[in-house]
């Protein structure tokens, strides 16, 4: 195989095994009633620490469209875990707030969590896990660079 | 590397995992301005895989790690621009087999430079040390991953 079939190998990869953490993930929190894309939204948002980001900055960082972002959030704020509030400064602009109640549930089932994701890389020696996550930071900062610089 | 480092390291590459489709996407819709979607091609690049053996839709899920529902959708898109042709399975009427177009080929031979481009850039900050390295890394991730999806689907 050459270097560009590996390249082309890698990046199917990615997508093949992030739909399949995507099924993995679904199944594993469905008894909950919560699903992998709502776990991720509740992580980035939880990125933001104090300061509640807006819709467009949360799906920025997502690389999704404010429609589907806006979809999930609805979903949290059907349960309860996320208020979605207009922005004092600028009414256009959504903020999204993760809830006590939200924060209570993660909480909860931390360790229970930590153990699903260590699971996952059962097979990998701590050498592998960390190939894995520097070729994926570079892959990451690269591709920003490249959506930064069409805009 | 202590085991607080791995455990961050995991879960960056979990958040990564579902951020980069996303960013891949996006840069390549502005590259191929919206010709042909990047999920398009990822179907394309499934059923050419598969060489003389025109897969079924299942197979094609399978193969893309998606759902049945979606793999459909794409193929009807392709089906509707003339570079995808569903037909049943001569053995088995029940069965419809993906098989690519000359107008699909045609295409995407004319784009193989561009396609090209694409990976180098994206792959840009990686040596080829990197690159073989992640390839077998990112294959035993895949095994590992699949060893528990087949266990929890069962």
């Amino acid at each position: 195989m050459d270097i560009l079939e590996k390249q082309k190998y890698i990046f199917g990869s990615i997508f093949l095994i992030a739909n399949k953490l995507q099924v993995i993930g679904d199944q594993y929190m469905a008894v909950d009633g919560m699903t992998t894309k709502q776990w991720f939204l509740t992580a980035m948002i939880s990125q933001f620490g104090e300061n509640p980001p807006t819709l467009s900055e949360v799906a920025e960082l997502m690389g999704s469209s404010r429609q589907n972002v806006k979809q999930l959030a609805l979903k949290l704020e059907e349960k309860d875990f996320l208020k979605i509030e207009q922005d004092k400064q600028d009414a256009r602009a959504l903020r999204l707030k993760l809830t006590e109640r939200s924060r209570e549930f993660w909480d909860k089932r931390e360790d229970k969590d930590n153990q699903f994701i260590k699971d996952l890389f059962e097979d990998l020696s701590h050498e592998e896990i960390d190939i894995i996550s520097k070729g994926f930071e570079k892959l990451f900062e690269k591709i920003e660079k490249m959506g930064k610089s069409f805009d | 590397m202590s085991e607080m480092d791995i455990f961050e390291k995991q879960k960056s590459i979990i958040s990564k995992l579902f951020l980069l489709p996303n960013k891949f996407q996006t840069v390549w819709d502005q590259v191929f301005a919206g010709e042909m979607t990047l999920r398009q091609w990822l179907l394309t690049a499934a059923v050419a895989q598969c060489g003389d053996t025109p897969p079924t839709l299942g197979k094609a899920a399978e193969l893309m790690g998606s759902s049945h529902q979606n793999v459909k959708q794409l193929a009807s898109k392709l089906q509707k621009c003339g570079f995808l042709s569903m037909e049943k399975d001569e053995k088995d009427m029940r069965t419809i087999r993906l098989t690519l177009t000359d107008k699909s080929r045609v295409f995407w031979e004319r784009r193989q430079e561009e396609i090209r481009l694409y990976f180098i850039e994206i792959f840009r900050e990686l040596s080829e040390e990197d690159i073989e390295w992640l390839y077998d890394c990112i294959n035993k991730l895949y095994e590992r991953i699949s060893k528990i999806e087949n266990v929890s689907t069962k």
